[in-house]
């Protein structure tokens, strides 16, 4: 849910500012204002930036990037619909489930980011058709864009646990006995409770009334006795996974990208059930200043230079057609791409409504 | 006289308005902050933010959920055997650093407090390498051929809690316990063994009665913080590893449902406020806190 | 019974505390050995010695900032935290009605836990529009945190102590801020400088409510649980170590200090 996929990759500890501290109403003052056209103030997952991404986006946009720490999705919309919260940062980008609601506000008029102009960001024109449902929009004005997306699936340890094998290719492999005391779940309601609900073949996972929630509370209980730990964070599912503590897990995309970096063999599992995909949409807060460089970094977001580097260097995909273009079929299996090419098999991370009760039912897992 | 004692009687008077700054301070960031977030607690939470509609639900959920009431009743039974087992492991090395005299004793108390001046992140983490399946321990154990396969138990349960609670806490409750035993005097057991007092006689009727404010000062403090647990419980306990502190934290990380966080924080500092009540009431503040009489 | 063997130290008892040592340090010197594996795992198996992590640890700048930062921040707050504790403790020698309620009130910051207290400054910052930052939020925490125990260690010293003195200075004409620099504070002293060094030692090791309220300046650990929270963190213990080296060699020269201003009091202690 909020505690998201979305954290950076592993290239460099000193590059990140990130820390897992609340979400919520609040401000982050002391970031630099920008300079007149110049400089913008963004709040992104940092590995969208991080690396080489940043030079790339800066010489093609013309800009100077002031990546803050980025917490969760969650967190993000907080601070956007926060007092003062619209004037902070010149660019946000967060989860479209989490984003859709608050940044169009209760009603026309009500919006707390700018329109996009689509004539400064041509590449707009590039968002693969699979995305085009994640637009933001409202009475034909564009309010957020799909930027990067992602997935989450089982991870396993390949020494340990066969590739190409049907239960390792399936949700199964984190709930059922096979690695009973070897798996790890994501302590999180909303991913675990999507998963599990996938797997017992519930067709609208979002959309379980409290009886079908009851069910799977009961269920995640029952296979709780083959959970070695939960893990909040993904260094400590690295930690897990790197140390054998765990042969799988609940799995997203930067936990085994950094793993692989450090030569772990660590794969995931394309899940028959359908993994679990999400999509990240950047938006430019109201009353910020630079817009028209905002803007430019968010039409430099999905160009070619960014979006054909975005996977190799962070492992994340990017939402333009650009992003998959010369990539060979192997790659693009690989990567993931496989997904919008409808080729591998998915389900949106699509957010309940009623998501109280969700965390409820996950809190008595947790403590049964 | 008269005169005398009447600039006194003002000074006194003047001299109370010294509490006032420490009383300030904590008016604005202690108790103002709890008067305030009991005021979120019933604020609504919607999906575009926090509105001030008032709203008793964040405390109708906590009474009808059972897992709240559980989580807070598992919470308060860990803090109690975290609280009796630091005892039982701190009472004794306090009467061996009483006992001791000159440079022993401080290189011993200097080497009682050196561990604590790691940060306290390392000193939970450390019991991952510790315990787990590959540690130390069933690294010794494979080693020395005791075991053939290491053993899972020793971490992920509520055991590692109590060791990692256990051992980050051990020094607040050593230290009064050690303070108020030092300021015993020896001449007081010699006293009751020439009366002819078994040594266990002595600890009963001597040592033990004169050791109760440090005993209860370590306690408490003990306590409440393992109520407050957070960390521990997370990285340490496992897939039940979870205490009040971890469902709080959550309404604010995961959730942004604020007045559910802000009513259940406000219920954990109301029950650890009514034992702490209970505690005065039993034994008087003054000998909780003070540690001597007056 | 000889003096001997009455005095003497009971063998269970020096048995029990070998144990006990043993059980506080054997994780330290796990720290100590695993600071210089050469794995990318915190933790077994061991790969080989190393220095390097000692190397990232020296060279990385944003840790010794983080260090810089507790240093400063724990200084700040002891004093305030000791200062307001001092004045508290000496205004509860008089009588004025309200005065059993201070006690209690004072002593709010514990009853109220980490997590809680963290999040209430997050909230009444957040809402207030006020930065969070070191200076701001932080030392507000900080202090705080730091208050109830620094006033613990401070009144009982205090209420021992002997107000005729006081009063006669007075009586003979001394205002009160001359009685209090040359008859109380001398005899206060290592009171003093206990109380500063425990609540600088508490302020160092400060963690949850910091956590909350850190803006981009961090202190010691939250920078560590930061890194680890982020990615695998080999380099770990040798950050503890290295922290430990730092605490006990500032801890050392503080005994030193007040060992000295000790001496001086011990002379005109009862």
């Amino acid at each position: 849910m909020s505690r998201d996929q979305s954290r950076s990759g592993g290239v460099d500890r000193r590059e990140f500012l990130k820390w897992s501290a609340a979400a919520g109403l609040g401000t982050f003052g002391g970031l630099a204002q920008a300079q007149a056209g110049a400089t913008l103030d963004v709040l992104l997952a940092n590995a969208l930036v991080g690396g080489p991404l940043k030079g790339i986006l800066e010489k093609e946009a013309n800009i100077k990037i002031n990546d803050a720490p980025f917490q969760s999705s969650t967190d993000v919309v907080s601070r956007l619909v926060a007092p003062g919260g619209t004037g902070r940062f010149n660019l946000m980008m967060s989860h479209s489930i989490f984003s859709r609601g608050p940044i169009l506000g209760e009603k026309a008029g009500a919006e707390k980011v700018s329109a996009v102009d689509l004539k400064r960001v041509p590449n707009f024109a590039q968002v693969a058709d699979t995305f085009k449902s994640e637009i933001i929009d409202r009475d034909g004005k564009v309010y957020g864009v799909p930027v990067m997306w992602g997935y989450d699936s089982v991870l396993f340890n390949k020494d340990q646990v066969p590739e190409n094998d049907a239960y390792t290719q399936s949700w199964g492999c984190i709930f059922e006995d096979k690695y009973a005391g070897k798996i790890g779940w994501f302590d999180t309601a909303h991913q675990m409770i999507m998963a599990a609900a996938l797997y017992l073949g519930k067709a609208k996972p979002e959309q379980l009334d409290q009886n079908e929630l009851n069910e799977i509370g009961k269920f995640l209980i029952a296979k709780k006795k083959n959970v070695r730990t939960l893990w909040t964070s993904f260094a400590q599912a690295e930690n897990l996974l790197a140390s054998g503590e765990i042969i799988c897990t609940f799995g997203p995309i930067p936990v085994r990208y950094n793993l692989q970096k450090k030569n772990f063999p660590i794969t995931n599992a394309w899940c028959k059930e359908g993994v679990l995909s999400f999509v990240q949409t950047a938006y430019i807060p109201k009353d910020s200043k630079n817009q028209e460089a905002a803007h430019a970094m968010m039409n430099a977001m999905l160009g070619k230079s960014y979006a054909s580097q975005l996977s190799p260097v962070s492992g994340y995909l990017s939402a333009s057609k650009l992003g998959a273009q010369d990539l060979s079929a192997d790659e693009r299996k690989r990567w993931g791409y496989g997904i919008t090419e409808g080729t591998t098999r998915h389900y949106p991370l699509r957010m309940p409504p009623n998501l109280t009760n969700w965390i409820e039912v996950w809190s008595r897992v947790k403590s049964a | 006289m008269n005169g005398a004692a009447t600039e006194r009687a003002s000074r006194r008077s003047r001299g109370a308005l010294l509490v006032v700054p420490a009383l300030l301070w904590l008016a604005v960031f202690a108790i103002g902050p709890l008067v305030f977030l009991t005021c979120v607690s019933f604020w609504t939470a919607t999906a575009f933010g926090l509105s001030t509609d008032l709203t008793t639900k964040a405390y109708a959920s906590i009474a009808t959920e059972p897992v709240y009431a559980r989580v807070l009743w598992q919470t308060l039974r860990i803090a109690i055997v975290t609280t009796l087992l630091a005892l039982l492991v701190s009472y004794p090395l306090a009467m061996f650093l009483a006992r001791l005299r000159g440079g022993a004793k401080t290189a011993a108390v200097v080497l009682l407090f050196l561990p604590f001046w790691t940060s306290y992140v390392v000193r939970t983490f450390v019991w991952l390498p510790m315990l787990g399946r590959n540690g130390l321990i069933n690294q010794l154990l494979l080693g020395m051929g005791i075991v053939d396969k290491p053993i899972d138990w020793l971490l992920y349960n509520e055991g590692a809690v109590y060791v990692g609670l256990v051992y980050v806490y051990t020094l607040y409750m050593t230290l009064p316990i050690y303070l108020s035993l030092d300021r015993l005097d020896p001449a007081l057991v010699e006293a009751a063994s020439d009366l002819g007092a078994s040594p266990l006689q002595a600890f009963r009727r001597v040592i033990l009665p004169l050791s109760l404010p440090g005993v209860w000062s370590g306690c408490t403090m003990v306590f409440l913080l393992a109520c407050g647990a957070y960390v521990t419980p997370q990285l340490l306990g496992g897939p039940s590893g979870q205490m009040f502190g971890n469902v709080i934290a959550s309404q604010f990380l995961n959730a942004t449902n604020w007045p559910l966080g802000a009513a259940l924080s406000i219920v954990l500092v109301a029950v650890v406020m009514a034992f702490m009540l209970l505690a005065i009431r039993k034994l008087g503040l003054q000998r909780i806190f003070m540690g001597e009489r007056g | 019974m000889s003096t001997a063997k009455r005095n003497a130290m009971p063998w269970l008892l020096r048995g029990y505390a070998g144990m006990f040592y043993l059980f506080l340090y054997a994780p330290i010197a796990l720290l100590l050995a695993l600071s210089f594996n050469d794995s990318q795992v915190m933790g077994f198996p061991f790969k080989g010695a190393t220095l390097k992590w000692y190397g990232e640890v020296f060279t990385d700048g944003r840790l010794l900032d983080s260090i810089v930062n507790s240093f400063a921040v724990g200084l700040v707050a002891a004093l305030i935290a000791t200062v307001l504790a001092l004045l508290a403790a000496m205004g509860l020698r008089h009588s004025f009605p309200g005065r059993d309620a201070v006690i209690p009130l004072m002593l709010v910051p514990i009853i109220t836990p980490g997590i809680v207290s963290g999040v209430l400054l997050y909230v009444s910052f957040g809402i207030a529009g006020v930065p969070y930052g070191l200076w701001t939020a932080v030392l507000a925490a900080h202090v705080s945190w730091v208050l109830p125990f620094a006033f613990l260690t401070i009144y009982p010293r205090l209420h021992r102590f002997d107000r005729s003195l006081e009063e006669a200075a007075m009586d003979l004409g001394a205002t009160p801020v001359v009685v209090f620099r040359k008859v109380v504070l001398p005899l206060i002293r290592p009171g003093i400088i206990a109380t500063l060094l425990f609540s600088f030692t508490l302020s160092f090791d400060e963690f949850i409510r910091t956590l909350f309220v850190a803006g981009s300046e961090r202190t010691t650990p939250v920078y560590l649980w930061l890194l680890i929270v982020e990615q695998m963190a080999p380099f770990l213990p040798a950050v503890g170590v290295v922290i430990m080296l730092i605490s006990v060699t500032v801890a050392a020269l503080g005994f030193w200090v007040s060992g000295r201003a000790g001496k001086l009091a011990k002379q005109f202690e009862r």
